[in-house]
């Protein structure tokens, strides 16, 4: 921590994905007036695809990210099928789901067990020192057990069937490389009912430690604002197709069954003078009317229905207990546990169906169209990849509107609710600072996507006075 | 050599990086570790402590860099709770460590490390590292078979 004249500095924010810096202002009498979320890395793959052919995109775009690499995969795969104007066989489709949903598993897994669970288990107050991994292994070795399980379950099957854990290359444009075999089919099916196991008891463990925590329910981003995600033509959830849904914080619908391609005719975006993340926008409501959520929780707020019956059980209890959509950023911990629940459900239905198996997984096709965009859902949010090729089908131009970049607006808002409310400037305590932390770690933001950047996720808050100076500054490696 | 884990760590597309990788994939083809585990690996994480805990020995390989480059030299590796741990990356201590908390077992576990010459993008393994495989190998088969006790090493200790 650093800073003089009213300004309080996180710096660097920590157990995130990414650099950033978290900026507190304070007003002439002292008192919180303000909260920035800067991120502070830079990358540029828009750049360095320029030039490449489209085949390579789903290699080179799977660099983006080592923890959600799938997710870019499967979106740069769908904007190429857009340029080759094939539709991928029904297996394939199905396939993709599948290493779609593995990777929401294993990305929910980490941040709630690994990065998340520490505050739930010691509290927001406890010494940062054992506030980690290894002070949950060795507090409630069953909870870090379950993690692991999850975390190991959905990289298992992305191992299987992309061939490795991290950057797989099987989605590839038209569909798969190859087909699933009936031998990795059944190895993923038999540890279906373990990693189901350990999610219901994560969600069971999570419950019970809620009651503790409204306080912090209460102030982690509670600002109305839309939500929007993919949803599939019955209104169930969608990850790897279906159409945009937004809804607004009473659940009204503002959009839906709407093409989520042209995604310009209805997403603004603005950049930022302090951060390297631009903030998108519901052009119909303009900026900063037009805020929205996505991730977990603006799925759950979206969808009607999830459409496994355990999931939707579930969904249906945190909808009695918290709301319709709910707008408390707090909650996107238990919509993570519940879409892990029916991400694993449905990864087993696919599985089971015996047609899983065809061996015809993808179309063959060179460029057809000029220009493609793909849309998926990752697991913090949505994700637009948009190509523009030339008649050789090398790239000449590249947007990506990542789910962090939806979320900024949004992260920025939960950050100044949390300072005010927990931010003494008088009284600097860790507590207080790690909740505004976790205010940003209730959305699982992922910088190296969002802003293509090199750089391990440390944070820093700054404290800055009225006059803008820096009073003072926590920094953490 | 069932039940032994052989991790390859590091980048093959750093150069020397992927020695844990090349000893890696040497390891799976020899017939001497028929029944044994072989992951190659960018970086160490969490998960990886399930399958620590579930292996009867463990070996990690690594590159090292400020070692003469192709020289191979191992130490066992000392649990280390407390250790900075990040979602992408758990040092080889740590790692053990928590296979300890989590599932109240770890078996032997030692570090390889490869003397490196260079990490350039794109680089293909240097010569000094790429002859030094089979020596790795070679190392990897003599602590699996005779198990040094805790606290041994050969060359200087491998520090990850």
């Amino acid at each position: 921590m650093h800073g003089q004249h009213g300004e309080i500095v996180i710096d660097p924010v920590t157990r995130i994905e990414g650099h950033s810096r978290i900026t507190i202002s304070l007003d002439e009498a002292g008192a919180v007036a303000g909260a920035r979320f800067h991120v502070t890395q830079f990358r540029g793959f828009e750049r360095i695809c320029v030039g490449r052919p489209m085949h390579e995109m789903p290699a080179i775009m799977a660099r983006i990210c080592g923890i959600c690499p799938v997710s870019h995969i499967v979106a740069s795969s769908k904007a190429c099928d857009e340029i080759m104007a094939v539709s991928p066989p029904p297996v394939a489709v199905s396939l993709r789901r599948v290493i779609n949903l593995a990777q929401i598993v294993q990305s929910h897994a980490l941040s709630f067990f690994h990065l998340s669970s520490p505050d739930l288990l010691f509290g927001f107050d406890a010494e940062p020192a054992g506030r980690h991994l290894f002070g949950v292994a060795a507090r409630a070795p069953e909870l870090a057990r379950d993690g692991i399980a999850l975390r190991r379950f959905g990289q298992t099957v992305i191992e299987i069937l992309g061939g490795k854990r991290i950057h797989p290359g099987w989605v590839v444009p038209g569909g798969v490389s190859h087909p699933l075999q009936p031998d990795q089919r059944d190895g993923i099916l038999d540890t279906v009912p373990e990693a189901l196991a350990a999610v219901r008891r994560g969600l069971a463990w999570y419950r019970s430690r809620l009651a503790g925590f409204a306080d912090e329910a209460g102030a982690f981003g509670t600002a109305p604002m839309l939500s929007m995600g993919l949803v599939h033509e019955n209104g169930n959830a969608a990850y790897s197709d279906g159409d945009l849904r937004v809804v607004d914080p009473d659940g009204a619908l503002l959009a839906d069954r709407i093409d989520p391609k042209p995604y310009w005719d209805y997403l603004g975006e603005v950049a930022q003078p302090d951060s390297y993340l631009k903030s998108t926008y519901w052009k119909a409501l303009g900026h900063p009317g037009g805020t929205y959520r996505v991730g977990p929780l603006a799925r759950l707020n979206v969808v009607d229905r999830l459409g496994s019956a355990e999931a939707d059980d579930r969904l249906g209890e945190f909808r009695d207990r918290v709301g319709r959509t709910p707008q408390s950023s707090f909650h996107y911990h238990e919509a993570r546990l519940i879409e892990i629940l029916h991400a694993i459900t449905v990864i087993g239905r696919l599985l089971a169906a015996p047609e899983i198996l065809d061996r015809r997984v993808q179309s063959m096709a060179e460029v057809n169209r000029s220009e493609g965009v793909g849309v998926s859902e990752a697991p913090r949010g949505t994700l637009m990849h948009h190509y523009r090729v030339d008649d050789q089908g090398l790239v000449t131009w590249v947007n990506l509107v990542i789910a962090t970049g939806h979320n900024n607006e949004a992260m920025n808002l939960a950050v100044a609710e949390a300072a005010a409310r927990y931010v003494d400037a008088g009284h600097l305590t860790e507590g207080m600072l790690n909740r505004v932390e976790a205010a940003i770690r209730c959305f699982d933001p992922c910088l190296s996507c969002s802003t293509h950047a090199i750089g391990q996720m440390p944070l820093e808050v700054e404290l800055r006075g009225a006059d803008g100076g820096l009073l003072d500054m926590v920094a953490r490696p | 050599m069932t039940g032994a884990l052989v991790v390859g760590v590091g980048n093959p597309a750093r150069g020397d990086d992927g020695v844990g990788a090349a000893v890696a994939e040497a390891v799976g083809r020899d017939p001497r570790f028929a029944g044994a585990t072989v992951r190659s690996v960018l970086q160490l994480t969490p998960e990886l402590a399930a399958d620590v805990a579930e292996a009867s020995i463990v070996v990690v390989v690594d590159a090292r860099a400020g070692r003469p480059p192709g020289g191979v030299e191992w130490a066992a590796v000392e649990p280390r709770p407390g250790a900075p741990v990040f979602s992408h990356h758990v040092p080889v201590a740590a790692l053990v460590a928590l296979a300890q908390a989590v599932y109240g077992q770890a078996p032997p576990v030692y570090l390889v490390g490869v003397g490196a010459a260079g990490f350039g993008a794109g680089a293909p393994l240097s010569g000094p590292v790429a002859a030094a495989v089979p020596r790795a190998v070679e190392a990897i088969t003599e602590l699996v078979r005779e198990r040094p006790r805790p606290g041994t090493s050969r060359g200087a200790s491998p520090d990850r």
